[in-house]
């Protein structure tokens, strides 16, 4: 059966690790995972800003329990699970932050783990990466510290997965969504405003 | 002195040229012309900045450039990595992750577990600051 991801496109922060874990699972065997997004801030009755389901029942309800819970049904696609659960943790508690006096400190961490490292567990892109490099895209903060190099090896870990589709289209995809949920909501209040006049 | 004959290697499972653009071809070469310039130290300086913002020698995945770098290289690198010595491992710091990606990729099979790189990967190394 099929898995639905339910993205809230209005959260403050779109979660682009469960897009790319999704391009990811996707690209292996197509349309494994449909990802909706829906113009809110949260999911319908939860504070929530994803959700994954398999029919209609509810399999995972946070960011980094749908990143673990993927991991765990797709470990072909999504690799290292185990040694990536700690990272998700790192990823959605650490880097998500918004101060910058604080989060340098993990960002040093994550330089210094990234110099003599080309990704962030063995040779491939693992779920750590995707769930690293997630967070990090949907920080804001980030955007010119990247930019600017600030941290060396972090920049270019960072561009390099950036180069692979299934982490860079995400952006765009995101914002072809919201054009299109904005173009059905327009044309609902159109269609309104037709029938009450 | 290595363990293994660096001239038996074969480049396998890299990205074939006739795939390449023609800058990255350019590039390519550029980094085999300078590999055998006879500056190794220069070399070294100018290859290790250069892996600071890149993954692999050309492109996003290894190439036969990767794969004759590494055999030009590899001596050198060797002998830092001997050496423990921080700042010697700090200077050449992108140089030593890039041997280690290749060494476990493309000639994964070819260089024996025990004849690898032994790089500290949590070495404390000070944070590069590149003005």
């Amino acid at each position: 059966m099929p898995y639905t991801l339910k993205i809230a496109a209005k959260a403050p922060v779109v979660d682009y690790a469960l897009l790319t874990a999704s391009a990811f699972i996707n690209e292996s065997d197509a349309d494994t995972i449909k990802v909706e997004y829906i113009n809110e801030k949260t999911i319908a009755d939860t504070k929530l800003s994803a959700q994954l389901l398999k029919g209609d029942e509810v399999v995972a309800s946070s960011s980094d329990e749908i990143l673990n819970a993927v991991a765990s049904t797709f470990p072909n696609v999504l690799l290292a699970k185990e040694s990536s659960a700690e990272w998700i943790k790192f990823a959605y508690e650490k880097l998500t932050v918004k101060n910058f006096k604080e989060l340098s400190k993990d960002l040093e961490k994550l330089d210094a783990h990234l110099n003599f490292r080309s990704f962030i567990i063995g040779y491939k892109i693992t779920t750590a990466d995707i769930a690293v490099w997630g967070c990090l895209r949907a920080n804001p903060v980030m955007g010119s510290v990247i930019r600017n190099s600030v941290y060396i090896n972090v920049s270019r870990w960072y561009h390099f997965l950036e180069a692979d589709k299934r982490f860079g289209d995400m952006a765009t995809v995101l914002s072809k969504a919201m054009n299109e949920l904005k173009k059905e909501a327009k044309q609902k209040q159109g269609g309104k405003k037709i029938h009450k006049a | 002195m290595s363990g293994f004959d660096l001239s038996k290697l074969k480049s396998t499972s890299v990205v074939d040229d006739a795939q390449l653009s023609n800058e990255e071809l350019a590039l390519k070469c550029q980094w085999e012309t300078l590999s055998a310039s006879g500056a190794p130290d220069e070399f070294a300086t100018q290859l290790n900045n250069y892996l600071r913002n890149n993954t692999y020698i050309v492109g996003t995945k290894p190439t036969a450039a990767d794969f004759s770098i590494f055999k030009a290289i590899y001596a050198a690198a060797s002998s830092w990595v001997k050496t423990q010595d921080a700042s010697i491992l700090a200077q050449h710091r992108h140089i030593l992750r890039w041997i280690d990606l290749i060494e476990n990729t493309i000639l994964d099979l070819q260089i024996p577990a025990d004849q690898k790189f032994k790089l500290n990967f949590d070495a404390e190394l000070p944070r590069e600051i590149v003005e």
